[in-house]
């Protein structure tokens, strides 16, 4: 009896300590997407570059699309993404969707940007995050028992971010331009912004019910290369378009390595959104503004000739914001708010027909009894080395005079560097997240490793994060 | 017999998102987006 009581016990104090380390994963996962997602976006300078902002991030989706074919082929083969969306069929649905969403969010960035300017626009946007705790709170159970302490932490820390935001965009709104239109500009900023937030309800729906974030994503590719490129092709004219892609070859590469690079902090981010929900996991990639603050002062010099004010407003604004995500990462979910996730879980289990033992399993992040060890194919290495033709190319083509070195990019291809290894033994406390490790591993991104300076400047417009290289930049001026 | 059994399962699939809240309210912001998208352009 004792002993049945003491292993009850500790299976129990195990669980907990998995728990706290699936939380601890997530909260990185965040801050890493964050980083990923805000240094693919920082230059946001070149959006006036001779192309169509449209055909630009036609070709970036296109781009996203093979880097999310390759990756989860790659990182766990394409069997087990078979495996996981013949458990549950119905969340193909939801991928599409998602990937629709997210392509008619990030089009009207692109006209936000166009009539008030990056700066007012990016934090109206950011304030996806407020209706993410709503939908979190509404559909999945998020924040429930999660005691006052908590709320605060997570409500008043996401305001605290819109708040600093709003002060970062007063800081550089002297750099909008000045727009006839400015009242569409507004109202596509907050439309793409509700859009976004909107998406990460079919993305905790999908973890919640047991999906990797890697077979998800190898759906929702289509719903977002189909809807950009029917955005495309309609505002744009099939021949028009068509010139417009020829006419932006010498860009191809570039604009796709960009969506590829893109893909990595998405990723992070769905990670994040399934190990500590939508309520915590959006604020905290939304640093990536502060991440995008820092590439604009470092590398282009902004606000240099700026005054004493300017510089107030800014500092005030990025301590605003890492209030902000230092309150949500301290709002942890408790036991009571986990049971409360597990129920939704069950509810979707129940409502879908998906085994119980495997929902259950995924949301400790580890691997159902019934299920086979992720296993890849011939097939897949052929299909995943195909997709990284731009991983290759830019240690073939890698340009000699670099003007900035990518950093983020460098540390989290480099598996060797203090950062990667401690998030990759993080990641090692979930089963789930083996997918994170074999990244790391894979001998191609090592080759990457190597390349300590990639010249290019981007063009930013939040996910379109479209990286070209300088000497084009210059020519674009 | 198997082919009767997954087409139940297929259509009571279905119908489960159909009824289901989570899937009409990300399809109803993706019209109000496009609509959005149509007035701006």
């Amino acid at each position: 009896m004792r002993g049945t009581v003491t292993r009850d016990s500790a299976h129990e104090t195990q669980k907990t300590a998995r728990s706290r380390s699936l939380q601890m994963l997530g909260i990185l996962c965040g801050f890493t997407a964050g980083a990923w997602l805000g240094a693919a976006e920082a230059p946001t300078k070149l959006v006036t570059v001779g192309i169509s902002p449209m055909v630009i991030s036609l070709i970036m989706v296109i781009g996203v699309f093979l880097a999310r074919w390759s990756l989860p082929a790659l990182a766990m083969g394409t069997s087990s993404v078979r495996a996981d969306v013949g458990r549950a069929p119905h969340l193909v649905l939801w991928a599409l969707l998602a990937g629709c969403l997210w392509a008619v969010a990030n089009t009207l960035t692109i006209f936000a940007i166009r009539d008030i300017g990056l700066s007012i626009a990016f934090p109206l946007w950011n304030s996806n995050s407020l209706l993410g705790i709503l939908w979190g709170f509404l559909f999945f159970n998020e924040l429930r028992q999660a005691g006052w302490r908590r709320w605060m932490g997570v409500v008043g820390g996401a305001v605290l971010m819109c708040l600093g935001a709003a002060v970062l965009a007063a800081a550089s709104a002297a750099q909008a331009p000045a727009s006839a239109h400015a009242l569409n500009g507004v109202c596509a900023a907050l439309g793409a912004g509700i859009l976004w937030g909107t998406m990460y309800i079919p993305y905790r729906k999908a973890y919640l019910t047991g999906m990797n974030p890697l077979a998800f994503v190898t759906f929702f590719t289509f719903g977002e290369l189909g809807m950009m490129a029917a955005l495309a092709i309609s505002y744009t004219g099939l021949g028009p378009l068509w010139k417009e892609v020829v006419n932006a070859r010498a860009l191809t590469f570039w604009l796709m390595l960009g969506g590829f690079i893109w893909v990595i902090g998405d990723l992070f981010q769905q990670y994040a959104a399934k190990y500590v929900g939508i309520s915590r996991g959006i604020p905290l990639t939304n640093t990536n503004q502060l991440w995008g603050l820092l590439w604009g002062v470092l590398v282009f010099g902004e606000l240099r000739e700026k005054g004493g004010a300017t510089h107030v407003e800014v500092i005030g604004g990025s301590l605003l914001m890492m209030l902000g995500v230092g309150a949500i990462a301290l709002s942890s979910a408790t036991g009571e708010e986990q049971t409360r996730w597990r129920e939704a879980a069950q509810r979707e289990s129940v409502r879908y027909g998906v085994a119980a033992d495997y929902v259950e399993a995924r949301l400790d992040g580890r691997q159902a009894a019934s299920e086979a060890r992720p296993r890849r194919s011939a097939l897949d290495l052929v299909g995943g080395s195909g997709g990284h033709v731009d991983s290759c190319r830019i240690c073939v083509d890698c340009p000699s005079a670099g003007v900035f070195v990518p950093l983020e990019t460098h540390s989290c291809f480099d598996g060797r560097d203090v950062t990667s290894a401690g998030r990759l033994r993080a990641a090692a406390l979930a089963d789930d997240a083996v997918s994170l490790r074999q990244l790391g591993r894979d001998p191609v991104n090592k080759q990457m490793a190597k390349v300590t300076m990639v010249a290019v400047a981007g063009v930013g417009l939040n996910a379109t994060d479209t990286l070209v290289p300088v000497e084009h930049a210059a020519r674009f001026d | 017999m198997p082919d009767n059994a997954t087409n139940q399962s297929a259509s009571s699939r279905l119908v489960s998102v159909l009824k289901d809240i989570h899937f009409w309210v990300p399809l109803a912001v993706l019209a109000g987006g496009l609509l959005l998208l149509r007035f701006i352009h």
